[in-house]
């Protein structure tokens, strides 16, 4: 019986994780370098651009999900994220919102699909509720707007706007 | 080290005795760059205030809860200004816990003690959910995720979307600005995603529902068949599948082509309307106005707007029938109407819709001057309001053609705001010459029979964001006193003639003489950029839909690429053209009048002759 082939990923801290090849073959990144390398050898990807604890986060996400294949994500999403995603994604969200930018980041750079959606539909989650001066809050915003100009875009919608 | 520029762009109003004189914490606000403001306005964006003040819900506090203003502690002034950064409003905020409770102690206060006011808004204000304010992290690589914005964006409701467009200009811009074409790829995106949200093959009702008020459309098999069951044997109205929802999505290419078409259109109405304005029709060729059109349209539909309903008819029977226990067709007052009237101007902000119905205890046939002259009267107070439905009636109480409503132009000039309009009734309905309202964009009149000389002023009329129009055409015998020449000199023009150029519903309904202008509708410049073409509750037969299918079947790919639905509900077709509609790539629906599925051809009929046989239309008295 052959054993399973690995993976080295090296973090932009300079962190190595080994990581079997069927399971990190999700990223579209990896994917295309290693169809570039020779199959004999266990290669060493760099991921320069990922720091080690999103990266850590990413492997696991694709540890499960390879074999577990994400639901699509309902666009526009109409309640809580919470409502529409497994438990076991659920379980993985519950990181702090910091973490949660830079594996958005990671899933874009690494070509994740499902991974990008499901960060993404957590931030688009997060703003259900909120007023603009809320969003900006919680992401650090500035109001770059005049009130006058804010007043001006607020009457433009005010027509179509929930009541 | 002290920010001076910490306030800057922020606008404070202050209530109540705090711990500083109110002179000093308004020279602390302007020291660090901020505004101040005696009272509510529009440019405040946050209200100073005291927990008693905040209790007792004092005239500021309440405009600000209703405006959505930030409602904070002084406390928010002082750290703010003592740690060199403006601080977390929700740090600062008050428990508002049974806001909406409060608010109408309050009201029955407000009314000099009567004790019998009895309403509720019928939707509800969005709710803040407190518990993800308070844990506030600052996402400081945020402005990282630049390039990934319209990835979260995609996610996020209509409603979310117009939010997100406040929140800073690197957003608006993101989101209105139709120059960029990712913004256009990102819109295109979002009005598919809506539409699929919101229309299904599964629920066939749903998605007619959404194309205009069903109360006079004849019901609709439920069972609609999947794509290779045998259409024909079964009695199938209607061809929505998946296949018909993907024309209804857009693409790029369908896109460009009907601005286009709607450019040309607007360049005519800029030559025909004297003192029109090009701004005026920024959003005609907006695909953001289109997507919140369609959305505001269905909320309109969907009855999501807090509606007042104002009628006299509370005794009357059908507000006790068992059968519809759970509507609400009662009053939203109690009270008889003039009392309605003035408890709906002491509650008008808590609207976004008038119902206005039943007037009078005798039939409906004098003028409401009550409703005119109230709302002519209080022009001011109905800026908000998005949605009027003028007599609504129902038909135990009096038949559509005896329904007096009299000249409606007092009424729409009174509300210049107004979107939606509906109303009832042909008596005495007139609009007079040169009409113009800049903010109507759907129009429906229901009637038994419109007049030529309204029509006329209609059609004349300076409309220039409508987007959808409904006439109920009517009879001659009911006062539809036109000629069918006059809708294709004026509306169905084969020349395009600048006739509301925003229109994206053409609706004929009801009309005696639909087949002779069937060929007529579909020669017009107005149907080729158009995505809903409603021939619906008159008296179609195959002489009528025979003068336009071949044109259709040939040409949804290029004159009608822009058509989405096609209804002809409450029709006379034989079994064979019905089935010929059916193969037709749109979603059209064909349900017979009087359920009857194969009406025979008459080959003996003479082509412009008058007489309609068996056929009748849906509302004839």
């Amino acid at each position: 019986m052959s054993e399973t082939k690995q993976v080295e990923l090296t973090s932009k801290d300079k962190v190595s994780f080994k990581v079997d090849r069927d399971v990190i073959l999700m990223s579209g990144l990896v994917k295309d370098m290693l169809e570039e390398g020779d199959e004999d050898e266990t290669p060493i990807i760099p991921i320069p651009n990922v720091d080690s604890k999103p990266l850590q986060k990413v492997i696991e996400y694709c540890q499960y999900h390879h074999k577990e294949p994400a639901q699509e994500i309902e666009k526009p999403l109409k309640g809580k994220i919470e409502d529409v995603i497994c438990d076991w994604d659920k379980k993985f969200l519950e990181i702090d919102q910091s973490l949660l930018i830079e594996l958005i980041m990671a899933a874009n750079y690494l070509n994740i699909k499902d991974l990008l959606d499901l960060t993404c539909a957590k931030v688009a989650s997060m703003i259900k509720g909120k007023s603009p001066e809320q969003i900006r809050e919680m992401f650090g915003i500035e109001n770059d707007f005049t009130p006058e100009e804010e007043a001006k875009i607020r009457e433009e919608n005010k027509w179509c706007e929930e009541a | 080290m002290s920010n001076k520029k910490l306030f800057n762009s922020l606008v404070f109003c202050i209530s109540g005795t705090l711990s500083k004189g109110r002179k000093e914490v308004e020279n602390e606000i302007k020291k660090y760059g901020g505004k101040t403001a005696a009272s509510i306005t529009k440019a405040v964006t946050h209200l100073i205030t005291t927990e008693k003040e905040f209790e007792e819900e004092t005239t500021k506090v309440s405009a600000a809860k209703e405006k959505e203003k930030i409602i904070v502690k002084e406390d928010f002034i002082w750290d703010s200004v003592k740690l060199g950064e403006l601080q977390p409003a929700t740090k600062y905020s008050f428990d508002n816990e049974d806001e909406e409770e409060e608010e109408e102690d309050d009201d029955d206060e407000a009314d000099d003690g009567q004790d019998d006011l009895d309403f509720q808004p019928l939707a509800k204000k969005r709710k803040i959910d407190e518990s993800e304010v308070v844990n506030i992290v600052k996402f400081t690589n945020f402005p990282l995720l630049d390039d990934l914005l319209f990835s979260i964006f995609k996610y996020v409701t209509i409603d979310e979307l117009l939010l997100l467009s406040r929140v800073c200009k690197r957003f608006n811009d993101m989101i209105t600005n139709e120059n960029n074409e990712s913004t256009i790829t990102f819109l295109i995106q979002t009005m598919n995603n809506y539409i699929r949200s919101t229309r299904k093959v599964s629920e066939p009702y749903k998605f007619f529902s959404l194309l205009h008020d069903e109360q006079y459309s004849d019901n609709r098999p439920v069972d609609v068949p999947t794509e290779g069951e045998q259409q024909q044997e079964a009695n199938v109205a209607v061809n929505i599948s998946e296949d018909k929802l993907q024309r209804y999505s857009l693409n790029f290419e369908k896109f460009k082509e009907m601005v286009n078409r709607k450019s040309i259109s607007v360049e005519k109405a800029l030559q025909f309307y004297p003192n029109a304005k090009k701004e005026e029709f920024t959003s005609t060729l907006s695909l953001l106005e289109s997507i919140k059109f369609r959305y505001a349209y269905d909320q309109n539909l969907l009855s999501s707007l807090r509606t007042a309903k104002i009628t006299n008819g509370e005794n009357f029977s059908h507000s006790f029938d068992e059968d519809n226990a759970g509507e609400n067709n009662g009053p939203t007052f109690k009270g008889g109407l003039k009392k309605q009237l003035r408890l709906l101007k002491q509650h008008i902000e808590s609207f976004d819709e008038i119902n206005f119905g039943r007037y009078t205890e005798d039939s409906m046939d004098t003028p409401p001057k009550t409703y005119s002259n109230w709302i002519v009267k209080n022009s001011e107070i109905l800026n908000n309001i998005k949605s009027i439905y003028y007599l609504d009636i129902d038909q135990s109480d009096a038949e559509v053609s005896w329904i007096c409503i009299d000249d409606i132009t007092p009424v729409l000039n009174a509300m210049p705001k107004l979107n939606f309009w509906m109303s009832k009734g042909s008596i005495q309905l007139a609009l007079s010459a040169n009409f113009s309202h800049h903010n109507l964009r759907s129009i429906t009149f229901i009637s038994a029979g419109l007049s030529e000389v309204f029509l006329r002023n209609l059609f004349t009329a300076y409309l220039p964001k409508l987007a959808h129009l409904e006439l109920f055409l009517g009879t001659s015998n009911q006062g539809a006193d036109f000629q069918p020449e006059l809708l294709k000199e004026k509306l169905l023009s084969p020349k395009e003639n600048g006739i509301f150029p925003s229109l994206e519903y053409l609706g004929l309904r009801n009309y005696e003489s639909i087949d002779k202008i069937c060929g007529d509708i579909f020669d017009s410049s107005i149907s080729k950029r158009v995505k809903i073409i409603d021939i619906s509750l008159g008296t179609l037969s195959d002489k009528g839909v025979s003068k336009f299918i071949d044109k259709l079947e040939g040409g949804l790919t290029t004159d009608f690429m822009g058509l989405e639905v096609l209804d002809m509900n409450r029709c006379y077709l034989s079994k064979s053209m019905r089935n010929r509609l059916l193969e037709l790539p749109i979603i059209v629906d064909t349900q017979p009048a009087d359920n009857e599925w194969d009406v025979q051809v008459n080959d003996e009929d003479d082509e412009d002759g008058d007489d309609m046989g068996d056929r009748y239309i849906a509302i004839s008295e």
